[in-house]
């Protein structure tokens, strides 16, 4: 399953929809349907302090109620999208707050043409 | 031998009849106060009292709760029916059928309050899980066109009218017209950062105050935790916009502030 992500209106650097490969499903104390996946084309790692090192890996949950990532696709949904801090967490099937980074909102979509006209309309709107 | 008294005083007295025998009269005399304090206790407990409960009494249809120490914006009216008869001490008490005539939510009716004028706590320190649990029909689930599952509804649906206040915390990343709105203002939640689930390029140093304008476009919707979220922390509604939104077409901004105060 691959889902298109974009923060376009909320965090400009994942305004350009990436590609998300499904990786491996995880939980915390709150919840059990976390993504974590991998995002094409990477996220530029500087920001964050990481040198030459990107962002590779997100993890994705949705931000409302009646809303989630599994079992299936069920159509554009709001999501929080996070960074691992903790590489343990990429083998991990649990994690805890202080080993992510809430970095932006965003939105999903499986269809990149979607996502991309969706990315623009918002963006044109902060010009 | 002869016994001698050892008493002081003599032993015998004669029996003499009273020279002044008391008349009967006068035992009757004595009895006639008796009875008639008699008689007003009993007459304090089978009369009805002096002065009577009038039926629309506040003091006949108050709670059985000091409502006294509530602020504004949780205080309640009452309806209720008065009883067809005058209330009598050993009847049955009246029962009134009283509800709140406002489904006002504690901190969370400054949301959906028609005016901007309306109640504004000074800095409660956190929304009471009454005020969360009476969010507007926070529970009440769709579906969508194509029958899946769907938590969102409109805002109209949710209770939100046009004209309520509604709240966004910003500064840094996110910017001051952005489509996530809340309607719980963000002085009333202890741990707003939690709440809302701000992500961290949201530097939180400015909350901007609007009037909701219209419903158009606007969806509801209860956040769920994010993987920073504490266990426990509040979760706020939120009003999404489809779009960003346009002041004097979607909102009407009130105020542009520094925040935390």
């Amino acid at each position: 399953m691959v889902l298109y992500l974009t923060t376009a209106g909320e965090y400009k650097l994942l305004s350009k929809p990436r590609a998300c490969s499904f990786v491996r499903r995880l939980r915390d104390v709150n919840r059990d349907d976390y993504m974590l996946v991998k995002i094409d084309p990477p996220l530029i790692g500087q920001s964050f302090g990481l040198g030459g090192n990107d962002v590779t890996e997100l993890l994705l949950s949705t931000r409302h109620q009646g809303f989630s990532l599994f079992p299936t696709y069920r159509g554009p949904m709001e999501v929080y999208v996070a960074r691992v801090v903790d590489p343990a967490v990429l083998s991990a099937e649990s994690f805890t707050r202080d080993q992510v980074q809430l970095i932006a909102w965003g939105t999903v979509f499986n269809d990149l043409e979607k996502a991309t006209a969706r990315a623009l309309e918002l963006e044109a709107e902060l010009i | 031998m002869t016994k001698r008294s050892t008493l002081a005083a003599p032993t015998d007295f004669p029996l003499t009849p009273s020279p002044m025998p008391r008349p009967a009269i006068h035992r009757l005399l004595i009895l006639i106060p008796v009875l008639a304090v008699l008689c007003f206790l009993v007459g304090l407990l089978t009369s009805e009292p002096v002065g009577r409960v009038a039926p629309n009494a506040p003091s006949a249809i108050a709670p059985s709760h000091n409502t006294s120490h509530l602020t504004p914006a949780t205080y309640v009216t009452y309806n209720y029916e008065a009883p067809g008869q005058p209330h009598r001490p050993h009847d049955t008490a009246p029962t009134y059928d009283y509800e709140p005539s406002h489904d006002f939510s504690g901190s969370l009716a400054l949301s959906t309050a028609d005016s901007p004028t309306d109640y504004i706590p000074s800095r409660p320190r956190s929304i009471r899980p009454q005020a969360q649990a009476n969010a507007p029909n926070s529970q009440n689930y769709t579906y969508d066109a194509s029958g899946i599952f769907n938590a969102a509804e409109s805002a109209a649906a949710s209770g939100v009218k046009e004209g309520a206040t509604i709240y966004r915390v910003f500064g840094g990343e996110a910017r001051g017209l952005g489509r996530s709105w809340t309607t719980v203002a963000p002085d009333a939640v202890a741990d707003f950062r939690a709440a809302g689930g701000l992500f961290e390029g949201n530097t939180a140093e400015y909350v901007a105050t609007a009037r909701l304008r219209s419903l158009e476009g606007v969806t509801f919707r209860t956040a769920l935790p994010g993987p920073t979220t504490p266990p426990g922390a509040l979760q706020i509604p939120e009003l999404l916009f489809e779009s960003r939104p346009v002041p004097g077409v979607n909102l009407d901004l009130l105020s542009v502030g520094g925040w935390p105060h």
